[in-house]
């Protein structure tokens, strides 16, 4: 598989603290990559990394094949764009000259195309507007249009609905859709917002702790986050033994509780129960969800 | 670095913050020079000349200066925009080097504002220079000369630091201290060799100048020759004696200011190229 950026034992140490510790992750071209991890997990230090903003502690990574320790890295990084944390803009600029002076950093000959990218964002409209006095989704979509403004391939957004309202939210998530299927733009995106998230990625990382607990495709976390029948009987071994000898495959979860992966027959299983002095009291169909997935995953505390 | 260049130059011209710094360089020269000819019409035996009102405000340069660069640069951390630089791909290098071009020369032009004004309005009101043209180019060129060191101190400062206030409050209070320090070293180093004229009273009541008596306050040997060079590597200490036109070291002053420019922007790129940005 051709990856767009890859990290093997990549570190970040702050004196003592390590907020990176071995990190390695894989971002296949074309993807929508959620990296998912709680706050203090690693997720911003390792964007900061990738974007030349601080020096790895021990590690390396490679940013379209070119390592990070190689001058031709420069180059490499031309083509992504990253919003960080906040948006990077100027708030005495307006937005198209925020824009022009992006520009000019990479040296782009003329200041065709700045239109249409502030129509993209949905900015087109801002006119002598200084950036200070946009509101916070206005800022990030502008931080975005900053971003995209060397027609980049490799999206890094760094949280990048944060703070936003729910009409915000939706728009962003829109137009990192609509940037991903009609420019083919590689993304890597991190989020709290475990359900926005499931509604984006196509491959996704958890982090926790500076490391990689786990990378898994869309399709293979659908596969695992199969529906399943919530059982809460009296003894879990009796009903172990009933499923193991209809051959259902299950997971027990409890002395009194267990998951069952298969559409059971309640009223044969009830039987085969009582004949092993075991009472069936509670059924409940779920449905695992990213976020059940990752609390597993992790750890932590459930909150049902 | 041309790229980086471009963007700062169009990012000085667009800044609300150099213009005002240019207009208040120009009024601050107007007022100087409406006062001095206030001053000259109300006391004829008195004689300002154009060299007084041109250099006199030079020492302004260092908060103005400062002022410029914290606001502007301070911009590249608060608003994160140094970000967009690094990740692009620009090397922290050409980062520091075009801040440190593109700031000497807002420095350069504020410092320009202030002398073209007082010299055409001052041209004007009390006529033309009476130094000779070699000293004048000599002071213009000391002039630019420290302004620039006095730049590359304020971009270290800035660039060192993270917080657009703290770095505000830092850089100004370095020209305060420069100032503070330039001051008290040119009123040691301007302590007469012999005192004159102490009256001394006699235990019969009269009264007599004794003879001329060595200052004990007046430094020597290597104590004064120390005081002198640190005196010149300050650029306040430089902009206070061509403010009181005290020009017998100004030879050397242009090599100090080069060598304080270099070392310091040395020290700032290397403070800066380890920092982790956040």
């Amino acid at each position: 598989m051709d990856y767009i950026l890859e990290t093997r034992s990549l570190s970040k140490h702050y004196g003592h603290f390590k907020a990176l510790d071995g990190m390695d992750m894989h971002v296949p071209k074309g993807a929508i990559y959620g990296l998912v991890g709680k706050n203090g997990a690693g997720k911003t230090t390792l964007i900061r990394l990738i974007c030349g903003l601080q020096e790895p502690s021990a590690g390396s990574f490679t940013l379209y094949g070119t390592e990070n320790r190689d001058k031709a890295i420069v180059k490499a990084r031309r083509r992504m764009g990253a919003v960080v944390e906040t948006p990077s803009i100027y708030l005495d600029m307006t937005a198209e000259d925020n824009l022009k002076m992006q520009y000019r950093v990479l040296g782009l000959p003329s200041f065709e195309g700045i239109g249409e990218l502030l129509q993209l964002v949905g900015l087109e409209n801002t006119g002598r507007k200084k950036a200070r006095h946009f509101s916070l989704g206005m800022k990030q979509r502008l931080g975005i249009a900053v971003a995209l403004a060397g027609d980049p391939d490799f999206l890094v957004l760094d949280e990048p609905v944060n703070g936003l309202d729910p009409q915000g939210i939706i728009e962003i998530r829109e137009l990192i859709l609509k940037l991903n299927r009609e420019r083919q733009i590689s993304v890597l995106i991190s989020s709290h917002i475990l359900d926005e998230l499931s509604r984006l990625a196509t491959h996704y990382g958890f982090v926790d702790s500076g490391r990689m607990v786990k990378e898994i495709s869309a399709e293979e976390l659908d596969a695992v986050c199969r529906k399943c029948v919530r059982l809460v009987v009296s003894d879990v071994k009796p009903l172990a033994r009933v499923l193991d000898s209809m051959g259902i495959e299950y997971n027990i979860l409890s002395p009194t509780q267990a998951d069952v992966f298969a559409n059971v027959n309640l009223s044969g299983l009830v039987n085969a129960l009582t004949k092993e002095s075991c009472e069936l009291i509670a059924a409940q169909e779920r449905d695992e969800s990213l976020e059940s997935y990752y609390v597993n995953l992790v750890g932590g505390a459930r909150h049902d | 670095m041309t790229k980086l260049l471009s963007a700062g130059f169009y990012r000085l011209f667009k800044s609300r913050v150099f213009w005002i710094m240019l207009v208040i360089c120009v009024l601050i020269q107007v007022l100087v020079c409406v006062d001095n000819f206030r001053f000259e019409q109300e006391r004829p035996e008195y004689t300002v000349i154009l060299d007084d009102i041109v250099f006199s405000i030079l020492p302004a340069i260092g908060f103005i200066s400062s002022a410029l660069i914290s606001l502007l640069l301070g911009e590249e951390y608060s608003d994160g925009v140094v970000r967009n630089k690094l990740t692009v791909g620009h090397r922290r290098s050409h980062i520091y080097l075009s801040n440190l071009i593109v700031c000497t020369a807002g420095s350069f032009l504020t410092l320009a504002a202030l002398f073209l004004t007082g010299g055409l309005l001052g041209f004007a009101l009390f006529g033309g220079f009476t130094y000779e043209t070699g000293m004048l180019f000599r002071l213009f060129l000391c002039s630019f000369l420290l302004t620039a060191a006095l730049s590359a101190i304020d971009v270290l400062v800035v660039m060192s630091c993270q917080n657009k206030a703290v770095a505000a409050v830092l850089s100004l209070g370095l020209v305060l201290v420069m100032v503070f320090v330039g001051s008290y070293l040119d009123s040691v180093l301007n302590e007469p060799e012999m005192q004159y004229g102490v009256m001394v009273m006699h235990e019969n009541g009269v009264m007599e100048f004794e003879d001329p008596a060595p200052n004990p306050r007046y430094v020597t040997g290597m104590t004064r020759t120390v005081m002198a060079y640190a005196e010149d590597i300050i650029p306040m200490g430089q902009a206070l004696q061509i403010n009181n036109f005290q020009l017998d070291r100004c030879a050397r002053w242009p090599l100090l200011s080069i060598a304080v420019f270099t070392a310091v922007s040395a020290l700032g790129y290397a403070i800066f190229k380890k920092k982790d940005i956040k």
